[in-house]
């Protein structure tokens, strides 16, 4: 699963430290679900959505296959 | 850099470290201490109980929080957690059933006191090696 939390942090100016203070994870999962290593659970999702005031499935987009 | 390292850290971990330290400064006094009471002659058998248990104890106790640093964590460092807990386990028991066929064939001898040392060894070794494979894996 692809997704553009890269994209819309940078958009905000916020590091990977801030973005992980505002949703009470670590900065390590944060990375891992920029590169794409990670894909977030349900409710970790809605509260990325949430904070970007976006719906989940313009963030979270699904792997062509 | 210690500080850096400090900094990369989840809340959850930092708060970890910092609990489970006196427990674990503790265990290691309580085991030197052990070994110097059971090397000691004449001393009272409730003494040594006391000195036997008291690192089970203290063990418990960083288990307690070892618990509660899963329940606070988060749900990336839960699966790195439970991955290394999992892999630590299998790895663990099948180490464990070949030393026992082995030893019940006649092909291996070892006290008993060496087969727990080993044991706890190849519990904490794979949970620590498997871990940072985790770790490097999300990093």
């Amino acid at each position: 699963m692809k997704n553009r939390l890269r994209e819309l942090r940078d958009e905000r100016g916020w590091s990977q430290g801030q973005l992980a203070e505002q949703l009470d994870v670590s900065r390590q999962t944060i990375n891992a679900l920029e590169t794409g290593k990670y894909d977030p659970s349900l409710p970790l999702a809605f509260r990325i959505a949430r904070l970007f005031e976006q719906p989940i499935e313009s963030i979270f987009l699904p792997d062509a296959d | 850099m210690l500080t850096t390292y400090c900094q990369s850290l989840s809340p959850a971990l930092r708060r970890y470290y910092r609990i489970s330290a006196l427990p674990c400064l503790l265990f290691v006094v309580a085991v030197f201490a052990h070994e110097w009471i059971t090397r000691q002659v004449g001393v009272a058998i409730a003494l040594r109980y006391v000195f036997a248990l008291l690192p089970a104890l203290l063990m418990a106790w960083m288990f307690a929080l070892y618990l509660r640093f899963l329940r606070d964590c988060d749900e990336l460092e839960r699966r790195i957690e439970s991955g290394a807990l999992a892999w630590a386990a299998g790895i663990t028991m099948l180490s464990l059933m070949t030393a026992l066929f082995l030893l019940d064939a006649g092909l291996l001898e070892m006290t008993a006191k060496l087969a727990i040392a080993a044991l706890a060894f190849v519990l904490f070794g794979s949970y620590a090696l498997v871990r940072a494979v985790l770790h490097r894996r999300y990093a």
